[in-house]
């Protein structure tokens, strides 16, 4: 993938609970060492916008959704597991 | 029918207990389905469920935030449910409870609130009593908030608290907050305050008093000159009296009482005798018409003094209070008060006074400012020609309120002068103490009115005006 891709996340939540701060805290680390500056994260409480949660069909909380680049990924969890996150969401490990 | 202890029918009982059994195993599934790391689970239909896990996380998370929100304000801060007992304080409260009440458990957690107003000590009792019926009241909905000020003698010092109650929820009973401020630093400088400005009142009543003795012993003191003149005038009179001169006559007329007829016909000094009698009559007429005409002058003046010292009596008598007064008798009184040194300036006094109602007012007050503006005016004039100076008094009413105004032709204010010009201690002149204005002001203030002043600057004169309201509020 690209060193220019640019990477746009929608992360479902349930505000207060842990496995919720979890994700987000891993999914932002992740992004600021292997994507910094290019990519965008958008946090929905499906408690606040339960209608969004029901459109993206969101059966679970945390679910992280990758809307770009194409194609559409999603994946359930506090996003813990590195190596299969980072798979999954296609970025690129930088051996040296 | 038979009941469980719980009140509900066995057969209810029964469903609920399989139901939980039920929702126990549903959520234990769901966790082990996650495998622990999803707070929330939803249905085809969006309905979400909270996992066990992410609802004990909420609840931890809810009070943490709570506490910590509570422990971050300073006031001590204690939360009612709707009977009063007190659910929980923050850590200012359990301060403020140990320093207050250290020898008791303090106003902890389970305590109700209303009862420790109730067990207050006698000498609290009044404002714990009010205190629990505020908090009742909004305990109840009866009132949006509820605030006392209170002072509490068991600490070291007398310290001063603000009570604030409010309701925990705005739209319904549910409990209260209430909220402890200690206000004892504003206390004691209000207190300081008040202190201060009574001294001030009673420096300026003194300046004031200072002020018009002043001026009543100058005005004496100028008419005492002209009792002096008269005096000295009626004694120099009387001393080159020709008088001494009839005591010769008498001595020749008495040498010649044998003939005295051929003595007063043909003797060439006794021919003169009657002709130098009736000279020394005519003296004595004239004389006598000069001391009767000092004699007046000097009773005019005695009169004047007694006038003077008569409107200063009255004046001082310690006045009672506000009374009803004309505002142009009011000024007439200043300017009497004032005349002698006017007269000796030779400033020209003009009134325009419109016809207005009179004022209940504190009579020496006003007098006071007027003697105190009137004063001023003759010393902005002092550089003046003789004659040139020129003092306006003026009268009106505006709206509800009378303008009593002094203006002169003198030297003037400059502009960064006139905001300084009330303030205590600033003066222009050399010998001034600056206190009249101050006190002027402070005075009109008192009345309800105001004083304030306008020139167009340096060698323009100046306007000052007197604002007193027709009807004080009580």
């Amino acid at each position: 993938m690209s060193r220019r891709t640019q990477f746009k996340f929608r992360l479902y939540v349930a505000e207060g609970t842990a496995n919720s701060a979890l994700a987000l805290i891993n999914l932002t680390a992740l992004c600021e060492e292997f994507v910094a500056g290019r990519h965008e994260i958008e946090v929905v409480d499906v408690f606040r916008e339960p209608k969004r949660a029901l459109a993206d069909s969101i059966l679970m909380t945390p679910t992280l959704v990758r809307l770009a680049p194409p194609p559409m990924r999603r994946i359930v969890g506090t996003l813990a597991q590195r190596q299969p996150v980072m798979l999954a969401l296609g970025f690129e490990v930088i051996t040296s | 029918m038979n009941t469980e202890p719980s009140g509900l029918p066995p057969d209810v009982t029964d469903e609920i207990s399989s139901l939980i059994a039920t929702l126990h195993q549903t959520g234990q599934r769901l966790e082990e389905l996650t495998a622990g790391e999803v707070d929330t689970v939803a249905d085809g239909e969006g309905r979400t469920f909270l996992l066990r896990q992410a609802q004990d996380d909420l609840r931890h998370n809810e009070a943490a935030r709570q506490a910590a929100i509570l422990n971050a304000l300073p006031s001590p801060i204690a939360l009612l449910n709707p009977q009063g007992d007190i659910v929980s304080v923050n850590e200012a409260w359990r301060r403020f409870a140990r320093k207050k009440l250290p020898q008791s458990p303090g106003h902890e957690i389970g305590l109700n609130y209303l009862t420790l107003c109730a067990d207050a000590r006698p000498d609290e009792a009044s404002d714990a009593q009010r205190i629990a019926e505020g908090v009742r009241m909004v305990l109840g909905g009866g009132e949006r908030s509820f605030s006392i000020e209170y002072s509490c003698d068991s600490l070291a010092q007398k310290d001063w608290f603000l009570m604030t109650v409010t309701p925990l929820q705005q739209d319904r009973p549910g409990g209260a907050v209430v909220m402890q401020t200690d206000i004892t630093e504003r206390k004691r400088a209000e207190a300081d305050r008040e202190l201060a400005h009574q001294k001030l009142m009673e420096a300026s009543h003194l300046a004031g008093m200072a002020e018009v003795a002043t001026i009543v012993l100058h005005n004496v003191g100028n008419v005492l000159n002209s009792v002096n003149v008269s005096a000295g005038l009626v004694t120099e009179n009387l001393r080159s009296s020709r008088v001494d001169s009839m005591l010769s006559v008498t001595a020749l007329l008495r040498e010649h009482a044998s003939d005295l007829g051929s003595y007063l016909s043909l003797d060439p000094r006794g021919r003169h005798i009657p002709e130098f009698l009736e000279q020394i009559a005519t003296d004595w007429i004239g004389q006598r018409e000069a001391v009767i005409k000092e004699l007046e002058a000097l009773r005019a003046n005695i009169d004047h003094i007694k006038a003077i010292v008569v409107t200063q009596q009255s004046q001082a008598r310690a006045s009672p209070g506000a009374e009803r007064v004309s505002v142009a008798e009011l000024v007439e009184d200043g300017l009497r008060m004032s005349e002698g040194a006017l007269l000796e300036q030779r400033l020209r006094v003009v009134r325009e006074f419109e016809l207005v109602p009179p004022i209940r007012v504190e009579k020496h007050k006003v007098l006071q400012i007027l003697v105190n503006l009137l004063r001023n005016a003759r010393h902005a004039c002092d550089q003046l020609a003789e004659a040139r100076g020129q003092i306006i008094l003026r009268v009106t009413q505006v709206g509800g309120r009378i303008r009593i105004s002094v203006s002169d032709n003198g030297v003037g204010i400059r502009p960064e002068n006139l905001t300084r010009i009330f303030s205590h201690g600033f003066t222009t002149r050399r010998d001034g103490h600056g206190f009249g204005l101050h006190s002027g002001a402070l005075a009109a203030a008192e009345l309800g009115g105001s004083l304030t002043v306008h020139s167009d600057g340096p060698d323009k004169g100046a306007m000052f005006t007197l604002e007193l309201p027709l009807d004080p509020a009580p």
